[in-house]
């Protein structure tokens, strides 16, 4: 079943990259729409982000809380950094806090 | 043919940043997938066949959490339509008779790490050899390549990573998610009340509704968005 849903998530990226494709014109610009549609994906981010960060380890609120302030942190502060550098340090932080006073 | 071959190998060349990237990024969906207890295969098709960098993630933590499909797919749906857009801008700069089938291949590989690096060599070089088919393919092969063996070597290491540490692992995807936010709130003030509208609703909202909480958080933060009155922005530079 599973892997039916994955199956079907490829084919429908693999249609958003494609279909643009083949309406090819000369002056084929992307115009976005300002309103609703243009909103959504900050939107979805957003609401996956919270709460799910603070569940991310079930005994501990904390090792979530600890990668995310990581990752803002580092994303404000040293903005010439890259995103797997974000990632690698906050995972590392969010280890420090799950074996030492997380849990 | 001489000059295939040798786009094809420029494309290649130019594609290295990518590939440097990808192997960490993918090494890590690969430990999370498991983490998460997806079976091998499923992490392994979910890198092969959807190929879509944060969707993957969400993907495959909403897969874990027994979430409905339809609400999986119009979930991933939602964040993969930017595709569309990176398509729109991509096509334009394709040439007209390209066939349908290499259409096809250029399409399942453009991410928006070869998209962008293809449009800044473009403008870089102010030459039209950029968007040739060889080129483009050349630019595609490695990334894709480098994908699938690091999703399997992720994979594989997931066995030798102690347990404790895996929920802390996890964390990587929300490291992610918020890498992708912070720049978008930093840009207009529009979206910080998105961010902010959005992660509150799917707070207060999940207890009564679970997983489909997302759902009804999306909507709110998009048309809170949506109130704020029309502005032009600069172009979404990452984005497109």
């Amino acid at each position: 079943m599973t892997i039916i849903v994955i199956l079907a998530i490829g084919a429908m990226t693999f249609l958003l990259r494609f279909t643009p494709l083949l309406l090819v014109r000369k002056n084929g610009s992307a115009k976005q729409k300002h309103g609703f549609l243009e909103n959504l994906p900050l939107a979805i981010l957003s609401a996956m982000i919270i709460p799910g960060i603070f569940q991310v380890d079930k005994e501990s609120p904390w090792v979530g809380i600890a990668a995310g302030a990581a990752a803002i942190f580092l994303l404000v502060f040293v903005k010439k950094i890259p995103l797997f550098g974000v990632i690698t340090a906050s995972v590392a932080v969010a280890v420090v806090v799950a074996l030492g006073g997380g849990h | 043919m001489q000059d295939t071959l040798k786009l094809f190998k420029k494309g290649i060349i130019d594609s290295a940043p990518i590939v440097i990237g990808y192997i960490p990024a993918c090494i890590t969906f690969g430990l999370v997938g498991k983490a998460l207890s997806l079976s091998d295969l499923e992490v392994f098709l979910l890198s092969a066949v959807v190929y879509a960098g944060a969707s993957q993630f969400i993907a495959a933590n909403l897969l874990a959490l027994g979430t409905a499909a339809p609400i999986v797919l119009l979930l991933t749906f939602v964040i993969n339509l930017r595709y569309l857009f990176i398509g729109m801008s991509f096509a334009s700069k394709m040439k007209r008779d390209t066939r349908v089938l290499h259409k096809g291949l250029v399409g399942f590989g453009l991410t928006e790490e070869v998209y962008a690096v293809s449009m800044m060599k473009i403008r870089s070089r102010n030459d039209s050899s950029s968007h040739s088919l060889p080129y483009v393919l050349g630019m595609e092969f490695p990334p894709y390549t480098v994908n699938l063996i690091s999703t399997c070597a992720g994979i594989m290491l997931s066995g030798y990573i102690p347990a404790d540490i895996l929920p802390a692992l996890n964390t990587s995807l929300y490291a992610l998610l918020i890498a992708l936010v912070i720049p978008q709130i930093r840009r207009h003030r529009k979206n910080l009340a998105i961010c902010i509208s959005a992660a509150a609703s799917s707070w207060c909202l999940q207890p009564l509704l679970g997983t489909a909480s997302v759902l009804a958080a999306m909507a709110i933060g998009a048309a809170v968005g949506a109130m704020f009155p029309f502005k032009k922005e600069t172009v979404r530079s990452e984005a497109m």
